[in-house]
């Protein structure tokens, strides 16, 4: 077989059979501070997207001040919450919107390393991914008492960003 | 594609430790022959513990959907306290007979509950277990039970992700 049969068997088989190549990719946004927010990331035209995983990373820069029986700790987080969903089955992929750090890899000393997070969807052609995000703060764990009338939790919200990758295959169909 | 993706689901499904056999190999191919359509699911638990006492959360996977647990991640937010709560889990069917046989009403609570408190991590503490029990009813309660550390208000997520599959094409929240 030369070169111009293979290119034709090639073109053949591109023509006629089904094939899937690795596909990723990443979109950030930044969660403004106290707000709540929803946008769309068209994911690609060329064939169906079947998403096998994601990673998440995002920054912790809003903080959480806890004065709990007088003592007074601080601490950085992130508390924004995310929910995703696919715009052709109108489906959210989560019964409510989850929490980034739950789902997110961790950045710090001797933090655990999540990876990249397995999540099967099957994206149709053309489908349209919803992200929304609300970056409110959380109503206060711990408030003042009679006995502790100092204590209480401060959340004081900054602006987060937030990075995903998608990971999975790709389908192009025929043109 | 369809038989591509499912077949993708096949080694999460059968392959689970420690073993809990609830379907049979051709029990199970049956129903990725049928499945219309397979897809992941997040269902996510808020609690907060104040008063010492075992707080319980539930929610109610999709109607018409088959539901797999094959992991789950925890969260809690303690500034002060270094005793962790413990997290069981527990189903509950709402269909107990289903197309491929009876399906156990109640799998129980996960006893061994999670290793809290890796060394070096002060605060924040994030966990993840895999595999822990699955069940594959139509619309199943997990339930969700934190048991106290009566040291510190804590707050947390519990997020219990699946597999969930529909034989009829069907859409839905």
């Amino acid at each position: 077989m030369n070169l111009a049969e293979v290119t034709k068997k090639l073109e053949d088989l591109k023509q006629t059979q089904s094939y899937e190549k690795t596909f990723d990719f990443t979109r950030s946004f930044v969660a403004k501070a106290g707000e709540a927010n929803a946008f769309a990331i068209p994911i690609t035209n060329e064939g169906p997207f079947l998403q096998e995983s994601y990673n998440i990373r995002c920054t912790s820069n809003s903080i959480l001040t806890r004065t709990y029986h007088g003592v007074t700790t601080t601490k950085n987080i992130c508390a924004v919450k995310l929910k995703f969903k696919s715009q052709a089955d109108n489906a959210a992929q989560s019964n409510d919107y989850v929490p980034a750090q739950l789902i997110a890899t961790p950045f710090g000393d001797n933090m655990p390393r999540y990876g990249a997070r397995p999540f099967m969807h099957l994206y149709p052609k053309g489908d349209v991914l919803v992200i929304e995000y609300d970056n409110r703060a959380p109503e206060a764990l711990i408030k003042p008492s009679t006995t502790y009338p100092t204590d209480g939790d401060v959340y004081t919200m900054e602006d987060e960003l937030i990075e995903i990758c998608f990971d999975g295959k790709l389908y192009p169909l025929n043109k | 594609m369809l038989k591509s993706f499912a077949e993708k689901f096949y080694k999460q499904i059968v392959d689970v430790s420690p073993r809990r056999v609830i379907y049979s190999d051709k029990q199970r191919d049956q129903i990725l022959f049928d499945a219309r359509r397979v897809r992941s699911k997040d269902y996510v638990l808020d609690f907060d513990i104040l008063d010492g006492q075992i707080h319980t959360r539930g929610v109610t996977t999709t109607a018409n959907w088959y539901f797999i647990l094959t992991g789950a991640a925890v969260f809690f937010d303690g500034v002060n306290s270094f005793d962790l709560p413990k997290v069981g889990i527990k189903f509950q069917d709402f269909t107990p007979s289903s197309p491929f046989g009876t399906v156990p009403d109640d799998l129980g609570c996960v006893n061994a509950c999670l290793s809290f408190g890796r060394e070096g991590l002060p605060f924040g503490r994030w966990e993840e277990f895999k595999n822990l029990y699955f069940s594959l009813a139509q619309r199943i309660t997990v339930n969700v039970e934190v048991l106290p550390n009566n040291s510190e208000p804590l707050r947390g997520n519990v997020l219990l992700t699946g597999l969930e599959f529909n034989l009829y094409n069907e859409t839905g929240e």
